[in-house]
């Protein structure tokens, strides 16, 4: 896998992970790769995979068995869109509501455009 | 140490290889002029020569070596030295000798003759009586400490230098040649001078004294060249031991 | 575990080459940062017994590596810009020199080969430097010793190589093990480090794991400079800088702004701030 500098890696394996969660790659209630496993396999070094796996632990898609290794929830497809979900509003919502402020466009200029491409 | 010899096998079967075809080709050169008929002293004498050469830079078997590679190498710096040591001491004249004596003796059993070297050796004797059985062994010794200094002279320069290892052989060969003989002509003129100063006719038997008187001369100068070759020895080990690689 | 303890090493006219090097470098993959001359390739060579420091030593799991027992010697390697081979290919070399090496793994060195597109039978002096590099690594990668040490590991190697290079390392080291890499071109293979290593003139001005450095700083690239950097640069329309971590969220690290901003006024500001802080223990799974 190539790494864009512009993210952090870290951020780059959750996206990753999201990706093989949609595609049923990863199966629910299933083994997922370990640390190790895939700190070779996209060839980082396992801390970045950790720190990603935590965050995947706290959003409830992924949980630790002891001396097993990680598996996936039950309801880890709920947990990835929500995340995804709270990603769009933490990160592009955000810098779309800078963008708007420096531009100083109102909400109601974006609905209207919104509208329009709805048709 | 077995496993230090396979990294070296290449070179050092060419080597062997090489070493024999010209000890058989030198010998077999020295035979024809006799079957032809000429002075088979000179050219044995060349051939000797030759064949020394060859015996002395055995070393060079190591002069392709990467240094780093062999100093991390995991043996024992004694290992890697008795190996060194060994093959240029040992297996390379092992080979000339077998080759040459083993040549002369089947030639002789072939054509049902006397062995060349026998040969020489008679001719050399020039009165037979001088030369008993312990000048005999004293010369196979001179022979073999001279030899020995030679060649690790040569071992010490290969092991030491990073670069351009087999000119700098072929150099200190050239250069420990020099001074042994330089020495032995030195000693034997001090000698001569000393036995001849004040008497102006040499006679024969004056002539066979001079020679007596050499040999313990000589025995010291081979002497130092013994205590010399022990010296080179353990400087070889030291290096092998305690040489750093700078690149 | 890797011990530098007061490394030090002093050429007879008297110029310091390593001074004073002290740092414990834990198993993982170590890039090693320096400018030309700062002593990198003298510090791999004492790690590696090659050299014997004037005062101090390196020890390997606690063995001095300067006694060249074979004990210590089995357990590192060093890897140099150039190397020759006593034999036609690399797999007889292997077949001859893997004997002393009880960690090496046939396994993975047929492993190693493919991911480069070798066969292992290809006449070595035939071979472009970039090949050979290759060849060398796809081997040496498979030794297994516990401190592998490669200079310019990259070097010559086209992307797709550097990519294989990458994914060798990943796979064959294991949580035992530690690479240190020295090297310029830090982008090749930046996702892999688990810790950095910098030396200039002769002085360890840094040796800590990645983590531990994105736990206290964040590296980033903006239009507009921050407000209060510790060490900043403008490259490529974009101002790069290094600030206190302060939101927790962990950057990767542009190893090569870290080391500019090593070698820079704020040097001192830097450390002190990579150094404080208590850390949380992470610990590997």
């Amino acid at each position: 896998m190539d790494f864009t500098p512009n993210k952090p890696i870290y951020r780059q394996i959750i996206d990753y992970s999201f990706g093989q969660i949609l595609t049923g790659a990863w199966a629910a209630g299933e083994r997922i790769p370990s640390v190790r496993e895939l700190s070779v396999f996209l060839s980082v070094n396992s801390h970045t995979v950790l720190k990603a796996y935590e965050y995947l632990q706290n959003e409830g898609i992924i949980v630790p068995k002891r001396g097993m290794g990680f598996y996936l929830t039950t309801d880890a497809l709920d947990h990835v869109n929500q995340a995804r979900r709270q990603e769009f509003f933490d990160t592009t919502l955000r810098d779309l509501f800078n963008e708007m402020k420096l531009l100083d466009i109102s909400i109601d200029e974006v609905i209207q455009q919104f509208n329009k491409q709805k048709q | 140490m077995m496993s230090i010899g396979l990294i070296f096998k290449g070179p050092a079967r060419l080597y062997l290889i090489l070493t024999a075809i010209i000890t058989f080709a030198c010998y077999a050169f020295v035979q024809l002029c006799i079957y032809l008929g000429g002075n088979e002293i000179s050219v044995y004498t060349l051939m000797s020569l030759i064949v020394g050469v060859i015996l002395y830079l055995g070393p060079l078997t190591f002069a392709k070596r990467d240094a780093t590679m062999m100093t991390l190498l995991p043996a024992k710096a004694v290992e890697k030295w008795l190996f060194y040591m060994l093959f240029s001491l040992v297996a390379v004249p092992a080979v000339v000798q077998g080759v040459w004596y083993g040549s002369d003796y089947a030639y002789a059993y072939l054509t049902s003759g006397e062995p060349f070297y026998e040969m020489i050796l008679s001719r050399y004797n020039m009165k037979e009586a001088m030369l008993g059985l312990d000048n005999r062994f004293f010369i196979v010794c001179i022979s073999i400490v001279q030899t020995s200094a030679l060649i690790i002279s040569v071992l010490y320069t290969v092991l030491r230098s990073t670069r351009h290892r087999v000119i700098k052989g072929l150099l200190t060969l050239a250069a420990v040649l020099f001074a042994t003989g330089l020495m032995s002509a030195l000693a034997g003129f001090v000698v001569a001078f000393n036995e001849l100063a004040d008497k102006p006719d040499v006679t024969p038997d004056q002539a066979v004294n001079l020679l007596n008187n050499m040999y313990p001369i000589f025995g010291f100068v081979y002497g130092l060249l013994a205590v010399y070759s022990i010296v080179m020895g353990w400087l070889c080990y030291r290096q092998i031991a305690k040489g750093e690689v700078k690149a | 575990m890797i011990e530098l303890n007061n490394l030090t090493y002093a050429y007879r006219r008297g110029f310091v080459a390593i001074d004073d090097v002290t740092a414990s470098v834990s198993p993982g993959i170590h890039l090693l940062l320096g400018e030309n001359g700062a002593g990198k390739t003298t510090l791999l060579r004492l790690m590696a017994g090659l050299l014997f420091p004037s005062s101090g030593e390196c020890l390997i799991d606690g063995a001095p590596v300067s006694s060249r027992e074979p004990s210590v010697m089995k357990t590192v390697f060093m890897l140099p810009d150039t190397t020759e081979l006593p034999t036609k290919t690399i797999r007889g070399f292997a077949e001859i020199h893997s004997r002393f090496y009880p960690t090496f793994s046939q396994e993975n060195f047929e492993e190693n080969l493919r991911e480069f597109n070798l066969d292992g039978n290809e006449n070595y002096n035939q071979l472009s430097l970039g090949l050979r590099h290759k060849t060398l690594l796809a081997y040496v990668v498979a030794l297994g010793v516990d401190l592998l040490l490669l200079d310019e590991p990259a070097n010559g190697l086209d992307i797709t190589s550097k990519k294989a290079l990458r994914h060798i390392l990943a796979r064959c080291t294991g949580p035992e093990q530690t690479v240190i890499i020295s090297t310029h071109t830090v982008s090749d293979l930046r996702e892999l480090y688990d810790g950095v290593l910098v030396l200039s003139k002769g002085k360890l001005l840094l040796a800590r794991p990645t983590w531990e450095i994105s736990e206290r700083i964040s590296c980033v690239a903006s239009p507009i400079p921050p407000f209060d950097h510790i060490f900043m640069e403008q490259g490529a329309g974009l101002f790069h800088s290094i600030i206190e971590n302060e939101t927790g969220e962990p950057t990767d690290l542009n190893y090569a702004l870290l080391y500019s901003a090593l070698m820079s006024k704020s040097r001192d500001r830097l450390l002190e701030i990579i150094n404080s802080k208590p850390s949380r223990n992470q610990e590997l799974e």
